[in-house]
């Protein structure tokens, strides 16, 4: 592959030959740009972007919105459970 | 080059060598715990079926039986996210850790548990249309499958993650066709497995097997429901096994894994 990027240039340095695949946003990167994370390569914007994306942001806001819903569904789902027995029961 | 689309036996394939490999003991945890729910849903079946008509004036008990099967919804849910970590964790080439796999992050299981319980009503809200059972089921699948996907706690977030799930619906249909003959195929044998149990008792001296005929027959409603349930107990580990594989495979097409990982090959087979 590094054989066949080579004739293309990077998108960054356009006097280096291309050496990688941004997997991302398909840009030919040399070696000094592409960055192998989780086995799968990424030019510097891109890498940079995946890192904010993944870094892990505790939000508590995010947990109460969770729980409160959950529990609602859970309390709407033992209604609908109940009230479609009712109703299937005396559709019979 | 063009990929070629992913295809449903290559995800039933890779399914089957992924449940084979963590059945033991994790196909008996998914049981074990599904196993509540699925006789509390039967048993709730039943107790509608036995009050007919008058089911309206036991809305108490009814909700109570309700209440009951949910809970140990929960308890399968919890069963589900242990299963599928250990099918995720063993398509990969490293042994298996048995307190890795038991750890389900917290996000993650929240996440899931929302998503099974919204999907949970409009299965009530909207089971009965038919048309939208084989989305909610899929769906139902994909939300445990996807459980690695979960990141961070939200309401938008999870469901985000399982609509870009819903990538190849041509191979999602043959899937959820595939499990449903499964399941009818699993009803049938455990129906043959029960009346050749029921025949070999009569050989048993001193066993008299007589009052249990009009029980086993497939005209007695608990039967029906008891072999209901084992079906779905026997076809749920291969389906969230597909589903895991289906998501996997879904992401690494995404990613570009799969070029990655094509590409190695061939270089390691290359002279």
């Amino acid at each position: 592959m590094a054989t066949q990027l080579g004739r293309y240039l990077c998108a960054n340095h356009p006097e280096r030959p291309g050496h990688a695949l941004c997997m991302a946003c398909r840009k030919v990167v040399c070696q000094e740009c592409a960055t192998e994370w989780d086995g799968i390569n990424y030019c510097v914007a891109c890498l940079a972007e995946r890192g904010k994306a993944a870094a892990p942001r505790s939000s508590l806001f995010g947990w109460i919105t969770l729980l409160a819903a959950s529990g609602l569904l859970f309390y709407a789902s033992v209604h609908l459970m109940a009230w479609v027995g009712v109703f299937a029961a005396s559709w019979r | 080059m063009t990929r070629a689309s992913l295809s449903a036996i290559e995800v039933l394939d890779d399914s089957a060598d992924a449940v084979t490999r963590v059945a033991a003991p994790w196909v008996g945890v998914l049981w074990l715990t599904a196993l509540p729910l699925r006789l509390l849903q039967a048993h709730f079946i039943a107790r509608v079926t036995d009050l007919g008509p008058s089911a309206a004036l036991y809305g108490d008990h009814l909700r109570q039986l309700a209440l009951a099967a949910l809970g140990a919804l929960l308890l399968s849910l919890w069963g589900r996210a242990v299963f599928v970590r250990a099918c995720g964790l063993g398509l990969r080439p490293e042994p298996l850790s048995s307190r890795h796999i038991l750890r389900v992050p917290a996000a993650g299981l929240a996440c899931y548990v929302y998503s099974a319980l919204l999907l949970e009503t409009l299965f009530f809200a909207l089971g009965w249309t038919i048309v939208a059972l084989p989305l909610l089921i899929a769906l139902a699948g994909l939300a445990a499958a996807a459980l690695p996907l979960y990141e961070r706690p939200g309401l938008v977030a999870p469901l985000r993650v399982l609509a870009t799930q819903l990538g190849t619906r041509g191979t999602l249909a043959a899937l959820v066709l595939v499990f449903a003959t499964a399941l009818l195929v699993a009803f049938v044998n455990l129906y043959f497995l029960f009346q050749l149990g029921f025949w070999l008792a009569g050989a048993v001296p001193g066993l008299d097997p007589t009052p249990w005929t009009p029980l086993l027959r497939i005209g007695h409603l608990r039967f029906v429901l008891v072999l209901s349930a084992g079906a779905l107990l026997a076809v749920e580990p291969f389906w969230l096994g597909a589903c895991v594989v289906y998501v996997h495979k879904l992401r690494a097409r995404h990613t570009g894994e799969d070029l990655r990982l094509w590409f190695e090959r061939l270089r390691s087979e290359a002279p």
